[in-house]
């Protein structure tokens, strides 16, 4: 059994003495030593558990947004591809309404027109903006900018003028989007062409061969790609097709 | 036998009591009110099973370091903040027994022993007091601390069952049997 020291009728020690040994400082400096890291403390947990979390829903956002885009850009392809299959109705009607305003349009022009008739109707409209058909996500689409169909003078399918085929401008979507490369595809009188171009312009040699073949032939335009000018986003674009006519 | 005023507040005490308990827990450099309450108390306690005076008031600031850090902790339950603090007292007195900083002692003073000895109805002779003075330090750790706190310390068996967290019927009993057993020792 382990010795208790018994001690009797111990010196008492007043109340003074004891008061003037207390040191709230020593306690408070002991309290401080004793507190963990700061990688121990619950704030640090909860710091690191919120960045972390912030981090995977920026990298979400950030994902579905260029989704978003994909999105609209296929539905581009797919709003082009119900262009091309509007019914020759409409191409009637387009038509009629040309005959309409014929009073009021130039000798040069009128021809243009008349020709036009006989051909694939140009579709001039602009397409629907696709941010209807694929809003689910409102803040996102809000950020998207405006991206419609590449055109060449306002010609988004169809019959083309050569004057406005051969246009130093080539193929434009908005002023937002530059054209970066395209592929180009058509047969010639000769043999069938394809090649890669940078840049939107139409060549001067594919204009000079077209006009001197002297049939109307359809020009694919495909593997349109851009990027916007105001956020640097790559964008891709779907194919479309011109006649070029005299 | 009168006990220990100290320890039993009144309500509006109490309620005082937890705002400083609150303020501290906010912010533990307003623990300083607490601490100033009841050093000496605290102090007293540990003083009296220690025969070092300087490792008593050094065991005393490791009480209230341990309660600042453990006060987040602390849940009112109807008792006094200081009977948490005898709880922590008790634990670090263990502590400084074990790492041999300490001798367990047993303060008595003689008219502690008288008292007793009236208890177990026996001689106040000189010979019957260094017999019970001896038979103390033959008691076990339990059976001393409750009969120190009964008798030296005249603690209510409310406070008492409060800091060796049992009930007040329970440290009554146990506190009886303690002194049974001091009997038996001082009868053989």
């Amino acid at each position: 059994m382990e010795k208790i020291n018994t001690i009797l009728d111990r010196k008492p020690i007043n109340s003074e003495y004891i008061n003037s040994k207390q040191d709230f400082n020593k306690v408070k400096n002991g309290f401080k030593k004793l507190k963990p890291p700061v990688f121990k403390q619950t704030w640090f947990y909860g710091a690191v558990g919120m960045a972390a979390v912030a981090m995977v829903f920026i990298a979400v956002s950030l994902t579905s947004a260029d989704d978003d885009k994909e999105m609209i850009a296929s539905a581009d392809v797919k709003n082009e591809t119900l262009l091309e299959q509007e019914p020759p109705e409409k191409n009637a009607v387009l038509a009629a309404d040309l005959s309409d305003q014929e009073e009021d349009v130039p000798e040069v022009e009128r021809v243009l027109a008349k020709s036009t008739i006989e051909k694939p109707a140009p579709i001039t409209e602009k397409p629907p903006t696709v941010e209807r058909r694929v809003v689910e996500k409102p803040s996102l689409i809000r950020e998207t900018p405006k991206i419609t169909q590449p055109h060449i003078a306002g010609v988004f399918g169809g019959a083309i003028a050569f004057v406005d085929f051969c246009d130093p401008a080539g193929i434009q979507v908005n002023k937002d989007i530059a054209i970066v490369e395209y592929t180009i595809h058509y047969m010639s009188c000769t043999q069938d062409v394809t090649f890669k171009m940078r840049g939107g312009k139409i060549p001067l040699g594919v204009c000079n061969e077209l006009r001197n073949c002297g049939e109307q032939i359809e020009i694919d335009f495909r593997n349109v790609k851009g990027y916007n000018k105001n956020t640097g986003k790559a964008v891709a674009f779907g194919n479309f097709s011109l006649v070029p006519v005299l | 036998m009168a006990v220990n005023p100290v320890y039993h507040q009144t309500d509006d005490r109490l309620q005082d009591e937890m705002m400083l308990i609150r303020r501290a827990k906010e912010d533990p450099e307003r623990f300083g009110p607490l601490y100033t309450k009841y050093h000496e108390q605290i102090f007293r306690y540990i003083y009296q099973r220690m025969d070092d005076e300087d490792l008593a008031f050094d065991v005393t600031s490791q009480v209230f370091i341990k309660a600042m850090k453990n006060l987040h902790k602390y849940e009112y339950r109807g008792v006094p903040f200081s009977s948490w603090l005898y709880r922590i007292a008790k634990s670090e007195l263990y502590q400084a027994f074990r790492d041999r900083k300490a001798r367990k002692t047993v303060s008595v003073e003689s008219m502690h022993l008288f008292e007793m000895i009236e208890e177990m109805e026996e001689d106040d002779s000189s010979g019957n007091k260094k017999k019970l003075f001896r038979c103390l330090s033959l008691l076990k750790d339990d059976d001393l601390q409750l009969i120190e706190m009964r008798y030296f310390e005249k603690r209510s068996y409310r406070e008492i069952g409060e800091i060796v967290e049992i009930t007040e019927n329970n440290a009554k009993v146990r506190t009886f049997r303690a002194l049974e057993r001091l009997k038996k020792l001082f009868m053989k």
